[in-house]
């Protein structure tokens, strides 16, 4: 089968020629269309339905909005989980679904329910869907800037010119502002003259509400010509407010400025911008899930250019975060790394074959596969980033080991003979014969490598996110490596072996060493418990540096820029965040030199992926390049200068990264190994719950710090109602709610229409007059009927209805499933106990406690447990089956190889040494096991075993073609074969190694992730050749010394 | 063989098996302390507390919401003091104190005057003008009626006078008032026409009642004159509430001495009350407004005790009020809890107050003016399980 594809390529050299040409013109333009981004998405797929209510308190929110909201969206198909949070002023409802499935068909599900759970909620509620966009949508952010104009300008003009000319740019999802005061007609009443001119704060609304409008009328006809009939009446100006009637009182007309002033103002905010201790007005590019974010910003900033011919004289988009840089970087290291794996892999082909154009032929396989594997990543929607371009940067050296034993085989078959007098039809049959014999091996190897990486296929969660990419495309490489060994190589061989070709034994390199190898093997065979003795050492040496490593999920990505994330305490005011946001900048620009640029934001820009609370700054500090750094500065060195000059009492100076921090802030659930999700209806209740169940769990051998959630935190200062007393009054609960919401709370009540843009018309008490408990007494409320025959309502102080008082409340409400929960937090001891065993202890110890009566559950209450040993337990389930299978497909595909169990066993006691080295060398290397060294592992896995299969069936074969006698002449045969192998085992190994090298030496964007990963084939290449060479024939030998002793016996 | 073999299968898969797959995120904090730490919490939640031990373990980031810990260094300060007040204690320094723009002020003794706002008008009463008429002629028929000394009549004088009076009461007079009213004889001009000083008629809320008393001052700035005021004292309050209105009506004479004040003109009205403590004192000990931190759960004030020390010290304090002397300004009355001449946090108490909450000494009891109460004590709640392991 394998031999006749072999032989109709060669026979067809020009169809199998074109072919490729094409494969390498479609996979030119797929690697030009891949999407780009400097990590793959790891967030969890989900739909946000995003609820605006301005104002309202999350007690208020989670009542209100957020339960009708969830139950109504419960139950869409292949939800896996549906979690809502209720903040200040909004609430998510973050519908997790399961992977797989196609986000817009999602979107579209969440859609139709919204339609019917958006009924139960009150009305001025608006509630929409999130933007089609993932956490690492945010690609781009800006200043709208310009000397001489205030925050309200700027701010107009990015909301109402700016960005929707940018949410135009194909692939924008959203454009979201932030920072900056949106411009507000701002109505402030003065109670007293409501009181004094008898009209209530109702009518003043009303009053607005109705002085708002244009109409049209249809057309009248006049002398055949037909005109246009307009009602003018849309509010445009300060003017137009202070005119409108709210009543007659004593025959004179009362207007809006009799009773208050009218003014331009800001709009309540909950997000500000700084740019070096200015405030800035700006906004957020986020982008459609799936897109190109390199393409994207590019042609968002096309767009710039486009349209700043249009702002204001001065007026400009200034840019302070762009993706581009951290992509262009991080695929630069690839890249370049990619590059310098093939130049040394050249060349090392070319010092073992010392033929140049049969190495150019292997060489090929470089270039040609990688193409070609782009071509599959178009197919599978595999993007380009980090992992995935680190997948075939891991893959290099492997992928020249098919190229290199299929022309290194027709390579020696042709130098047999003296290729000068072949003619071309048996060069074709040598070809085609030389290439079919290694033909088996090679997709051999190739079904090897597949196999050993199923493990990684079935990771779920975010690692799975993370790695898949990479498994695919080293798959996809190898398989094209492979394809193009089959297919291609022969027929290239065949124009590229010509000429005289010298015997392998002349080649200097292998002269070399052979004359290096046989006398160590041959003392090897001497001294056998020596060899098994170094080999249990070095193995008992990489076992105990194992248990001395630590552990990680993930080595972080240098992202190049910083977030600087000082945080306050829930309960700190906007101005109060502002102002530390302030200093600080200014402190970071100016005192510390390495900084080029620093913008800072604090609560949300107005997007639905942006849930930051007020307390919360996010700085974006952007360094300048190294070569302007002081003398011996680090990038650790400056974060540790930055927390040290910024400190202030009260805040605490969290150091992330940009698009880290995006993926922390959007995912939800327990983020620590085991937690317990305490169910209920009062929160309270819940804490009580939560804080019995830390210290019971704290008991339990293995935890560490366990911590139940506090709910209090954030003031509340509630004004409850006296019925009793309001009905004293004849007064309606609403009645007052009307006017604590506007009268203290301030009410948007219209929008004015001036043109292109838009603005709120609001109206409030005024400001001293609301702005502490005392004026809040003082907010009259008018009687709804008349005293007796009295001529006028009465107007009441809400302080003889309501009682006033402050309580520490939540500042955020989450529930999972429409129930609000609690949760305590569990790190576990893990070298102590297992995960799951400590679950498992943890549970009975919390059902003793609860059937001893020491914990109460009331009803209506229920806990449950969750964390990330669920998908521990979940990567159990998968990844040990997964990885005994691969084991397993391995073994058999061994088995079937040899027929012989002995041999499997000596190919098994090869490969935890090969694995020995991997640890010996990430341990020197200072790294720590993470799941990308796992992936190592799984990589070396698949190549270390390579070599000894090679080198025992040609052990087999000399064997079988005469068999030994005494120990000498095993002994003899041994060497022979392993002086056979010695050249291509070498040239494998050294090509892998040596092709890992721009990687382990490079110091780019993403070599932290990828070191790690080439650590362990690098290390363990070395201890499995050095095991290869050395252990199996020694092993080898002892086998047939003992079979032959036994026989002689 | 098959001994090696098995060996070297059972090798091979306690390597693979051992070592799990995930594992804690272990960042690297760059701190640079060379401080002895006490633990380490989180920024945003401060009752996260990880030993050094645990988080040396990899216990790094805050199980909430997934960020970095961040270290607590020792404090030399140590909470001793018998004072049940104090209840946390927090060590700064400068640097930190002017970065975040601490400003403190000594507390003193201070005269403060509570202020009710209230509206009102310029009286147009031609009927109390017509009452007090009807009350001096009343008067004056009754003393002539004595003089008469015919007893009938001077009792139906007597009576007429003690109704036309209790007219006046019911209209608001006060018994002073009605008492120089029957010493003048003069009907008051000023309820009907602009006089040198007017009446001003305001209404007081039944809440504010005990604010309003006889005497005190009152500024009044008329609706149509922006920005003028006028002064002059509260001379009596009516002793019925206006079913109307709800309210109570009380009456001030201001000074109006060009005139401009003019009847029924609409005013609003400043009543300055001014604020005595239990025992009657004008001076009282005084904290400015914004040196108090209140969560409805308590009071705390942050006292600067030098040397970047500052204890947060839990209060209690009488109504708000402003003081005139200089700058007017808003003020509490201390009532408990400090001590005059020590120095208050004005500026910057909120970052102060969060700063003990993540990291301040504090007593057992507290845990910030914003924070959650202490957690309930685990051993009381379960005594002395059997074998459970502590």
């Amino acid at each position: 089968m394998i031999n006749r594809i072999i032989e109709t390529c060669i026979r067809n050299r020009f169809l199998v020629l074109s072919v490729f040409v094409l494969m390498m013109i479609l996979g030119f333009s797929s690697m030009k269309e891949t999407p780009v981004d400097a990590i793959p998405d790891i967030g969890e797929l989900q739909v946000i339905v995003y609820a605006d209510w301005p104002g309202r308190s999350p007690q208020d929110v989670e009542d209100q909005v957020i339960y009708p909201l969830t139950t109504g969206l419960m139950g869409t198909p292949k939800v896996k989980v549906v979690r809502s949070s209720s903040g200040f002023g909004f609430g998510l409802v973050n519908m997790i679904f399961r992977e797989g499935t196609d986000y817009y068909w999602a979107r579209t599900r969440v859609l139709e329910r919204l339609d019917l759970a958006k009924k139960n909620i009150p009305k001025d509620v608006s509630v929409s869907l999130g933007p089609d966009a993932t956490a690492l949508g945010q690609i781009f952010w800006y200043t709208v800037e310009g000397d001489g104009y205030s925050l309200e300008e700027l701010r107009s003009i990015q909301d109402w010119y700016v960005r929707y000319q940018l949410t135009s740019v194909e692939g924008v999802s959203e454009v979201a502002s932030v920072g900056g005061y949106v411009k507000q007609y701002q109505v402030d009443v003065d109670p007293n003259k409501l009181f004094a001119y008898d009209v209530s704060l109702l009518h003043v609304m009303e009053a607005i509400k109705l002085s708002n409008i244009d109409v049209g009328a249809k057309v009248f006809e006049q002398n055949s010509v037909e005109y246009v009939v307009r009602g003018l009446g849309f509010i445009k100006s300060i003017k137009d407010i202070e005119d409108i009637v709210i009543g007659v009182h004593a025959g004179t007309p009362v207007t809006i400025k009799d009773i208050g002033r009218v003014a331009l103002g800001a709009d309540f905010r909950r997000g500000v911008l700084d740019k070096e201790g200015r405030e800035a007005t700006g906004g957020v590019v986020v982008m459609r899930y799936g897109e190109n974010p390199l393409k994207v910003i590019e042609r968002v900033k096309k767009k710039i250019q486009e349209i700043e011919v249009g702002l204001p004289k001065g007026m400009k988009i200034v840019p302070f975060y762009d993706r581009t840089g951290l992509i262009h970087r991080s695929i630069h290291t690839l890249s370049s790394a990619l590059i310098q794996e093939i130049i040394i892999t050249i060349f090392v082909i070319v010092v073992f074959l010392l033929h140049f154009w049969g190495s150019l032929v292997i060489a090929a396989v470089l270039p040609i596969g990688i193409l070609i594997a782009f071509i599959f990543m178009k197919q599978f929607g595999v993007d380009a980033n980090i992992m995935s371009l680190g997948g075939i940067a891991i893959a290099i050296g492997v992928m020249v080991d098919s190229g290199c034993v299929m022309v290194e085989n027709i390579y020696s078959k042709l130098s047999e003979h003296s290729t000068e007098n072949l003619t071309s039809e048996n060069r074709l049959k040598i070809c085609s014969d030389a290439a079919g014999e290694v033909g088996r091996p090679v997709l051999f190897a190739l079904l090897t490598t597949i196999v050993s990486f199923i493990p990684v296929f079935v990771l779920t969660g975010q690692a799975g996110k993370l790695f898949s990419p990479l498994a695919y495309t080293k798959t996809f490489v190898m398989v094209a490596a492979a394809i193009i060994a089959l297919t291609l190589l022969p027929t290239l061989s065949y124009f590229a072996l010509k000429g005289k070709l010298k015997p392998v034994e002349e080649n200097k390199t292998a002269k070399y060493l052979h004359g290096k190898y046989k006398p160590l093997l041959g003392w090897a065979l001497i001294h056998k418990r020596v060899i098994v003795f170094i080999a249990l050492a070095v193995f008992t040496v990489g076992l105990i540096f194992s248990v001395l490593m630590k552990q990680e999920f993930m080595p972080p990505l240098n992202e190049g820029d910083l977030l600087f994330m000082p945080v306050l305490l829930p309960g700190a005011s906007l101005t109060q965040v502002a102002d530390v946001m302030q200093k600080q900048d200014i402190i970071i620009k100016n005192e510390i030199p390495e900084v080029e640029g620093v913008v800072g934001k604090l609560g949300r820009a107005e997007t639905a992926t942006d849930p930051a609370p007020v307390t919360m700054i996010e700085t974006i500090i952007h360094l300048k390049n190294k070569k302007y750094w002081r003398k011996g500065m680090t990038r650790e060195k400056i974060i540790d200068e930055i927390q040290q000059k910024t400190k202030m009492p009260g805040v605490s100076p969290i150091m992330t990264q940009p698009i880290r921090n995006r993926i922390d802030m959007l995912a939800t659930g327990i983020q620590t190994p085991v937690g317990i999700k305490v169910f209920g209806p009062d929160l309270k209740e819940i804490e009580k719950i939560g804080i019995q169940l830390e210290q019971i769990v704290g008991r339990v051998e293995g935890a560490v710090s366990p911590y139940a959630e506090r709910i209090g935190g954030r003031p509340y200062f509630e004004i409850e109602i006296d019925r009793p007393q309001a009905a004293r009054y004849g007064i309606h609960v609403q009645d007052i709610q009307d006017l604590i919401m506007s009268g203290i709370g301030g009410m948007n009540i219209t929008t004015t229409v001036e043109g292109r843009e838009r603005y709120p018309v609001r109206v409030r008490y005024l400001r001293e007059l609301r702005d502490d408990p005392e004026a809040l007494k003082r907010i009259f409320v008018p009687t709804r009927w008349h005293w007796r025959n009295a001529p006028k309502p009465a107007q009441i102080p809400l302080a003889q209805l309501a009682e006033f008082k402050t309580v520490a409340g939540p500042s955020m409400i989450f529930s999972e499933n429409t129930v609000p929960y609690g949760r305590v937090f569990i790190n576990v001891n893990q070298s102590q106990i297992g995960l799951v065993d400590f679950v498992k202890k943890a549970q009975e110890t919390v059902q003793k406690e609860i059937s001893r009566g020491n914990l109460k559950i009331p009803t209506g209450y229920f806990i449950s447990w969750s964390g990330q040993f669920e998908a521990e337990m979940e990567s159990r389930k998968r990844l040990l089956p997964s990885m005994a299978l691969a084991l397993m497909v391995i073994l058999v595909l061994l088995y079937m190889a040899f027929k012989d169990i002995k041999i499997l066993g000596i190919l098994t006691a090869v490969l935890p040494l090969s694995l020995t080295g991997g640890v010996i060398l990430l341990f020197l290397l200072n790294f720590r096991f993470s799941t990308a060294v796992w992936v190592g592992f799984i990589a070396l896995f698949g190549v270390a075993t390579d070599n000894a299969v090679v080198l025992l069936s040609t052990l087999e074969n000399l064997f079988k073609e005469k068999l030994p006698k005494t120990i000498e002449e095993i002994r003899q045969t041994v060497i022979r074969a392993g002086l056979q192998r010695v050249r291509p085992a070498l040239m494998t190994t050294m090509t892998t190694i040596i092709a890992l090298m721009p990687v382990m030496f490079s110091s780019g964007t993403g070599s932290e992730v990828m070191k790690p990963m080439a650590a362990p084939t690098v290390g363990g290449l070395l201890t499995a050749t050095a095991a290869n060479l050395i252990l199996v024939p020694v092993l080898y030998s002892w086998m047939k010394e003992r079979k032959l002793q036994k026989e002689q016996s | 063989m098959e001994k090696i073999i098995r060996v070297a299968l059972v090798i091979l898969f306690t390597l693979m098996f051992s070592t799990q797959l995930f594992a804690q995120q272990n960042h690297v904090n760059h701190q640079g302390l060379d401080e002895p730490i006490s633990y380490y919490t989180c920024g945003m939640h401060p009752s996260v507390k990880v030993t050094v031990e645990n988080y040396e373990k990899g216990d790094t980031k805050c199980p909430i919401c997934f960020m970095p810990l961040m270290p607590v260094i020792k404090s030399s300060m140590n909470m001793e003091t018998s004072d049940e007040n104090v209840i946390s204690q927090v060590a700064l320094k400068a640097s930190e104190l002017k970065l975040a723009g601490v400003k403190t002020e000594p507390i003193e003794k201070r005269q403060l005057f509570k202020e009710i706002r209230a509206v009102g008008r310029v009286a147009y009463d031609p009927q109390l003008a017509v009452a007090q008429d009807e009350f001096i002629s009343s008067v004056q028929s009754y003393e002539k009626a004595l003089s008469g000394g015919i007893e009938e009549i001077v009792d139906r004088a007597k009576s007429l006078v003690d109704s036309s009076q209790r007219k006046l009461l019911l209209m608001g007079l006060s018994q002073e008032q009605i008492d120089g009213l029957q010493k003048s004889k003069k009907v008051q001009n000023n309820l009907v026409l602009p006089g040198d000083k007017m009446w001003i008629y305001g209404d007081v809320y039944e809440y504010e009642l005990n604010w309003v008393k006889e005497g005190a001052y009152v500024k009044v700035s008329p609706l149509s004159l922006a920005g003028e005021e006028f002064y002059g004292k509260v001379v009596s309050l009516n002793p019925v509430v206006d079913p109307q209105t709800r309210s109570v009506r009380f009456r001030a004479l201001v000074d109006n001495p060009e005139k401009k004040l003019k009847p029924e003109m609409y005013v609003d009205i400043e009543i300055m009350s001014q604020y005595q403590d239990d025992n009657g004192n004008m001076d009282v000990l005084s904290i400015p407004k914004s040196a108090l931190l209140d969560t409805g759960r308590r009071q705390i004030v942050w006292v600067d005790k030098g040397d970047g020390q500052f204890e947060g010290r839990k209060v209690t304090v009488g109504p708000e009020a402003i003081d005139h002397s200089d700058n007017p300004r808003k003020f509490y009355p201390v009532l408990k809890g400090l001590n005059e001449g020590e120095r208050v946090v004005t500026q910057g108490n909120f970052l102060i107050d969060s700063q003990s909450q993540i990291t301040g000494v504090a007593s057992s009891a507290f845990s910030g003016a914003l924070g959650n109460e202490k957690k309930q004590p685990a051993a009381s709640a379960m005594p002395g399980m059997p074998g459970m392991q502590m």
